[in-house]
C-alpha cells in the first residue's frame, strides 16, 4: 500500500521528462511562430516595396521606361528615367534589381519586359537572405 | 495525526503528477497547435494577398504582351493585303455581330509565349489571355446622313489571368473598335460640291477669254472636270482602259448614274456645260465625236410642227434685191442652229469674244454684269470624251443665244443666186428682251451682206413676242438637261437630231433628293449638305491630335511616307495652314495608308500627294478652314472636303478626287485646273469595300480586375 | 499495530518541494510566456492582415479606376471604378468610421453595402493624392499617386500597433492623364 499511496521519484521524472518532451516543440512552436511572424512581415514588405517600384516604373510613359539592367544602387539613386529620378516613394530599403528588356519588331519596339527581383532577410537575425521576382510587360502603344 | 494528514493532502496519490503533466501536456499542445494554426494561417493570408498582387502582374504582362499585335492583326484585316480572310470576313459582314471569341482567329502564339515567360517567376505561374469581340453594333444608321450597314462600334475584349502560387486574378480590358469606311460619305459622288457658288454675285466663275481661234487669253483660266475614268487616273482598272467602250458607255442613256455628280448650291448660277475638242474644249459646240480625230459641229434641227405657222407654209415675200424691180418670191422657211457657227471665229481679235459685243441682252448684262457671271463646267475638254454627268442645284445653263432661220428660195433662178454665196449666209434670229423687239426688225445675214435674198421682217414670220421668244429659248436658257439629253441623241447616231431632244431622259433637280445605293442598301436618301459630309466624318474620329506637327510626328514612317489608316482629327487651334506635305518633306507625299484628316479649322495647302495604290484614298476635310490652296502643279489623290474655304488663286492644279468647297475665286489670276473624277472611290461603287478601315483605340475604354 | 507506514524525510520533502517549485515555475513562466508571445502574434498577424488587405483592395480598386477624379478627406477616399459585371461605372468609397473600440475603415461599391476591411483601431491615417510632374520633352510627364500612411492598433491595446506607409500608381489613370 506504501508503494501505491505515494508519488514516486521516478513518477515526477518520468512527469518532468514528459513535460519537457511536450514543452521543447511547443516552446519551438510559439518563438519560432514570432519569427514566424517576423518572417511574413519581411515577405509582405519586401513585395510591397516590389510592388511599389514596379508601380512607378510601369505608371511612366512607354519611351520613358528606359530599357537596362539596374543594380540595387540605382534603384536606391531613383532611375532617373524621366530627366530625374522616378523612384523615390519606396517604403523599405531592400536589395533589388531591374531589368527592362526591349522586344521588337521589324526594328520597332513593341513591348517591354520589365522584371524586378527583390532579395530581403526574413527575421533581423538571419543570415541567409530569401528573393523573388515579379515581372510584367509594357505595350508600346505609342500610335 | 499530523502525518497521516499530511499524508493524505500533500502527499499525491501515485500517478497523478503523471496527470497533472500529461493534462498540461496536452493544454499546451492545443495552444501550440492553435497558434501554430494561427500564425500558418495569417502567412497563407498574407501569401495569397502578395501573390494576388504578383498574379495582377502577370496579367498585365499577358495584355500588354498581345495589345499591340491584336490591334495590328485586326488593323491588317482590312488593309489593301490582308492575311486573315476569316477575321475580314468578320469584319465585312454587314450588321450587328454575334459575341466571338477570336483568340485562335489572330492566331498569336502569345499564350504559349506568355506561359514560359510566366514561369520564370515561378513553377506554378501562369498567364493565359483570351480575346473577345463584343457588343459590334452599327454605328451609321441615318440614311439623311450616311447609313452604312458595315460601319460599326463595339468593343475588343481582352481577358488575361495570372496565377502565382495561390493568387489568382483576371483583369478584362474594353478597347474601342470602330470600322468604318474612309471615303466621306455621298461625298466621293461628287466630283465637285460647292456649298456657296454665287456668294459673291458677278464676276464669279471662269469668265473665259478666247481668241478666235478658241484659245483662252488672258483671265482666269478654266477648271476642267472629268467625271468618269480617263486613261491618267489611278485605277485597279486602269489596265483595262479602251477607248471604244468608253464611247460606247456614252451611248447609255443612264450613264450618268456612273459619273462624279456636280452640285451646285447657293444663288441662282449660269452654268455652261461644255464639251468639246482642243486643248480647253471650243466652248458653246457639240461635236459628233464618234470619229476620234474628226470632229464635225451637229446641226439641229426643230420639227416642223414646233414652228410658228408662218414656217409651215410657203411665204411670198417681195424682192428687195433692187429696189426698181418689183417681184415676190416664194420662200420656204426652217429653223436650225449649228452651235459650231456661233463659235467666234470672226476676224474681230477680241478677247472677250463671247461676252462682249452686244450678246448678252440688257437685260441679263444688268443681271449678270457686262463679264457675266457664267460658270463654265467643262464637262470634259480631250479628244473624243465627253463626260455627261447630272448637276445639281439651282442651275441652268445658258448657250449663244442665236439660231438660224433657214430660207429656202422656191424659185430656181432665186435659189442659184443663194447657193453661189460663199460661205452660205446666216440669217440669225437674236436674244432680245420685249421691249428690244419690234415686228419691222431687219433680219441680216451674219456677215451683213446682201446676197439677193429677202430682207425680212420678223413680224412676217412671228406674230408677237412670245412667239418669238418661246422659238428662241428652244435654244437660249435651256436648262442643262436639255443639252444632256441633246448629247444623248448625239451618242446614239440619230440621223435626224432636233431640238429640243426627243427624248427625255434627264430632269432638272434644282432641290434634289438624291438616292445613293449599292447591293440592294440604299447609303442615302435626301438633299446633301457639306455640313452633314463633315459630320459623318466626325463621327468616325479614331483618335485626336492636337497640332499639324503632332499629327506628321505620329503618322510618318521612317520612309516619310503617310502611313496614316485611320481617321484622325487635328484640333489645331493656333489655326495653321495644314501643307500636305509640309514643306521640310519631298513632293509628292506619298500615301501608304489611306484615311481622313479632320481639321477643325485651317487652311488647306496642297503641294501634291500620291497614294500608292489606288485602293487607298486620303480625305482632308477642314470644318472652319478659309481656304483652299494648291501651290504646285503636282497631282494630288486627295478628296476635299472645306465648305467654308474658297479655292484660291495658286497654281494650275491636277486634283484626283472629290472637291467639296464653299466657292471659287476666279480672277485673273486663276490658273485653272483638273478634277479627275475617281469612279471607283464612289460610295456606290463595288470597290468601296476596299475603303474600310478598323480601328482599335490605343486607350482603354473600360478596364476591370 | 506495526508502524508500517514510512514518512518522509526531510530531504524528501525539500527535494520534492524544490523540484515542485521548480517545475510549476518553469510551468507558468512557459504559459505567460506562451499567452505574451501568442497574443504578441495574434495582434501583430491581425493587425498585418488587415493592413495587406486594405493595401492589397486599395491598389486593385485604385487599378480599377476610371480617371483622375480621386477625392480623399481626413475621413473619405472617394472615386469611379467601372464594374464589368454591372457594366456601369459606380463610385468606390473607403470611409473612416467611428466604432465602439475605435475607428474602423469601411469600403463601398456603388449602392452596395459598406463592409468593414479594417476592424482593429486605426489610430492614425493618411491618404492624399499626390501629381508629380517630370520636365521631360515634348511634353512633361504626369504621375499620380495615392500616398497612403496609415497605423493600425490592436483595441485597448495601444502597444500592438502595426504600421505601414506605401504608394499606389494606379497604372491605367497614370496611362490617361499622359
Amino acid at each position: 500500500m506504501n508503494s501505491k499511496s505515494g508519488i514516486s521519484l521516478i513518477e515526477i521524472v518520468v512527469a518532468i521528462g514528459l513535460l519537457a518532451a511536450v514543452l521543447a516543440p511547443v516552446f519551438l512552436i510559439f518563438s519560432s511562430g514570432n519569427r514566424n511572424m517576423e518572417m511574413t512581415e519581411a515577405e509582405f514588405r519586401a513585395h510591397n516595396c516590389a510592388i511599389e517600384i514596379m508601380e512607378q516604373i510601369i505608371s511612366l510613359p512607354y519611351k520613358h521606361i528606359k530599357s537596362g539592367t539596374y543594380t540595387s544602387s540605382d534603384v536606391k539613386n531613383g532611375l532617373n528615367f524621366a530627366n530625374s529620378a522616378i523612384l523615390y516613394k519606396i517604403s523599405e530599403n531592400y536589395e533589388s534589381e531591374l531589368k527592362v528588356e526591349d522586344m521588337k519588331e521589324k526594328g520597332k519596339s513593341i513591348f517591354k519586359k520589365v522584371s524586378v527581383k527583390v532579395s530581403y532577410q526574413a527575421t533581423k537575425n538571419s543570415a541567409s537572405k530569401r528573393s523573388f521576382t515579379i515581372k510584367t510587360m509594357v505595350a508600346n502603344e505609342t500610335n | 495525526m499530523g502525518n497521516h494528514f499530511f499524508m493524505l493532502t500533500l502527499i499525491p496519490k501515485k500517478g497523478v503528477a503523471l496527470a497533472v503533466a500529461i493534462s498540461i501536456s496536452s493544454i499546451l499542445m492545443l495552444l501550440a497547435v492553435a497558434m501554430f494554426s494561427f500564425i500558418n494561417n495569417q502567412h497563407l493570408g498574407i501569401n495569397a494577398i502578395v501573390n494576388g498582387e504578383i498574379a495582377h502582374f502577370l496579367a498585365e504582362a499577358g495584355i500588354n504582351r498581345c495589345i499591340p499585335e491584336i490591334r495590328n492583326s485586326i488593323s491588317s484585316a482590312l488593309s489593301t493585303n490582308p492575311n486573315n480572310k476569316k477575321l475580314r470576313e468578320i469584319l465585312l459582314t454587314p450588321g450587328k455581330v454575334k459575341d466571338t471569341d477570336i483568340t485562335k482567329l489572330l492566331g498569336g502564339s502569345w499564350n504559349k509565349e506568355l506561359e514560359k515567360f510566366a514561369k520564370e517567376t515561378d513553377e506554378t505561374a501562369a498567364i493565359e489571355v483570351k480575346i473577345w469581340l463584343r457588343e459590334l453594333e452599327n454605328s451609321e444608321t441615318d440614311k439623311k446622313v450616311w447609313a452604312d450597314p458595315i460601319a460599326r462600334r463595339g468593343f475588343v475584349v481582352i481577358e488575361s489571368e495570372g496565377r502565382y502560387k495561390t493568387g489568382k486574378r483576371k483583369i478584362a480590358i474594353k478597347r474601342l473598335i470602330n470600322i468604318t469606311n474612309i471615303l466621306p460619305g455621298f461625298m466621293s459622288k461628287f466630283t465637285m460640291f460647292l456649298t456657296e457658288a454665287g456668294n459673291n454675285g458677278t464676276k464669279k466663275y471662269n469668265i473665259i477669254k478666247n481668241d478666235y481661234k478658241g484659245m483662252v487669253t488672258d483671265g482666269p483660266k478654266p477648271l476642267i472636270l472629268y467625271n468618269h475614268l480617263t486613261p491618267e487616273t489611278p485605277s485597279a482598272n486602269s489596265d483595262n482602259w479602251n477607248f471604244d467602250e468608253a464611247l460606247k458607255s456614252e451611248q447609255n442613256e443612264d450613264i450618268w448614274k456612273n459619273r462624279g455628280w456636280i452640285w451646285i448650291g447657293g444663288d441662282k448660277i449660269r452654268l455652261n456645260l461644255c464639251s468639246g475638242a482642243g486643248d480647253l474644249g471650243e466652248i458653246f459646240h457639240f461635236y459628233d465625236v464618234s470619229k476620234v480625230n474628226d470632229f464635225s459641229p451637229i446641226r439641229f434641227s426643230t420639227p416642223e410642227n414646233l414652228l410658228p405657222s408662218s414656217f409651215k407654209n410657203i411665204n411670198k415675200i417681195p424682192w428687195d434685191k433692187t429696189a426698181s424691180i418689183i417681184r415676190t418670191v416664194s420662200y420656204k422657211f426652217g429653223h436650225s442652229f449649228v452651235l459650231d457657227s456661233f463659235h467666234d471665229r470672226s476676224n474681230r481679235k477680241s478677247s472677250d469674244a463671247m461676252y462682249e459685243g452686244g450678246i448678252l441682252s440688257t437685260e441679263e448684262l444688268h443681271e449678270h454684269g457686262s463679264k457675266s457671271s457664267v460658270l463654265h463646267l467643262y464637262g470634259d475638254a480631250r479628244k473624243g470624251f465627253q463626260s455627261r454627268t447630272k448637276v445639281f442645284g439651282n442651275v441652268y445653263s445658258a448657250f449663244i443665244r442665236f439660231s438660224n432661220l433657214e430660207i429656202e428660195p422656191k424659185e430656181p433662178d432665186v435659189s442659184n443666186i443663194f447657193k453661189s454665196v460663199f460661205p452660205p449666209p446666216l440669217y440669225l434670229l437674236r436674244s432680245i428682251i420685249e421691249k428690244d423687239y419690234s415686228n419691222s426688225i431687219d433680219i441680216k445675214e451674219i456677215n451683213q451682206r446682201i446676197c439677193g435674198g429677202p430682207m425680212l421682217k420678223t413680224g412676217m414670220l412671228f406674230n408677237n413676242y412670245s412667239e418669238y421668244s418661246s422659238f428662241m429659248s428652244k435654244i437660249i436658257e435651256q436648262p442643262y438637261v436639255y443639252s444632256y439629253n441633246n448629247m444623248q441623241e448625239i451618242y446614239t447616231n440619230k440621223p435626224n437630231r432636233h431640238f429640243p431632244p426627243s427624248k427625255t431622259i434627264l430632269s432638272l433637280d434644282t432641290d434634289s433628293n438624291i438616292s445613293l445605293r449599292r447591293d440592294n442598301h440604299t447609303f442615302f436618301e435626301g438633299k446633301p449638305s457639306a455640313s452633314t459630309a463633315l459630320q459623318t466624318i466626325e463621327s468616325r474620329v479614331h483618335l485626336e491630335v492636337g497640332n499639324i506637327k503632332e499629327f506628321w510626328d505620329k503618322f510618318l514612317n521612317e520612309d516619310q511616307e503617310l502611313d496614316l489608316n485611320a481617321v484622325v482629327r487635328i484640333k489645331n487651334s493656333e489655326n495653321l495652314d495644314f501643307a500636305v506635305p509640309p514643306s521640310n518633306l519631298p513632293q509628292p507625299l506619298k500615301v501608304r495608308g489611306g484615311g481622313a484628316i479632320l481639321l477643325d479649322q485651317g487652311s488647306i495647302d496642297l503641294r501634291g500627294v500620291l497614294c500608292n495604290s489606288a485602293n487607298e484614298a486620303l480625305t482632308i476635310a477642314s470644318t472652319y478652314g478659309t481656304n483652299i490652296y494648291f501651290s504646285s502643279n503636282l497631282p494630288n489623290h486627295v478628296n476635299i472636303i472645306a465648305p467654308n474655304a474658297e479655292l484660291s488663286y495658286s497654281s494650275k492644279f491636277i486634283l484626283f478626287g472629290s472637291l467639296c468647297a464653299k466657292n471659287i475665286y476666279v480672277d485673273n489670276r486663276f490658273q485653272g485646273g483638273k478634277i479627275y473624277f475617281r469612279p471607283e472611290t464612289a460610295p456606290d461603287s463595288s470597290f468601296s469595300d476596299s475603303f474600310y478601315k478598323v480601328y482599335v483605340s490605343t486607350k482603354d475604354s473600360y478596364w476591370n480586375e | 499495530m506495526k508502524q508500517t507506514k514510512k514518512a518522509f524525510t526531510l530531504v524528501e520533502i525539500i527535494v520534492v518541494s524544490a523540484i515542485s517549485a521548480v517545475f510549476i515555475t518553469t510551468v507558468v513562466m512557459l504559459l505567460i510566456n506562451f499567452r505574451k508571445g501568442y497574443s504578441k502574434s495574434e495582434y501583430s498577424g491581425i493587425l498585418m492582415q488587415e493592413t495587406a488587405l486594405l493595401i492589397a483592395h486599395l491598389r486593385t480598386d485604385l487599378n480599377n479606376a476610371v480617371d483622375k477624379q480621386i477625392y480623399t478627406s481626413e475621413n473619405q477616399l472617394m472615386f469611379n471604378a467601372y464594374n464589368n459585371s454591372k457594366g456601369i461605372t459606380e463610385p468606390i468609397v473607403y470611409t473612416l468610421e467611428k466604432a465602439p473600440q475605435g475607428r474602423i475603415l469601411t469600403r463601398k461599391e456603388g449602392n452596395g453595402k459598406a463592409r468593414t476591411i479594417v476592424k482593429s483601431n486605426v489610430a492614425s491615417l493618411t491618404w492624399q493624392t499626390s501629381l508629380d510632374v517630370y520636365e521631360t520633352k515634348p511634353v512633361p510627364v504626369k504621375r499620380l499617386s495615392i500616398d497612403l500612411d496609415i497605423l493600425l492598433e490592436a483595441p485597448n491595446m495601444p502597444e500592438k500597433s502595426f504600421r505601414l506607409r506605401s504608394a499606389i500608381f494606379p497604372n491605367r489613370v497614370n496611362k490617361q492623364i499622359n
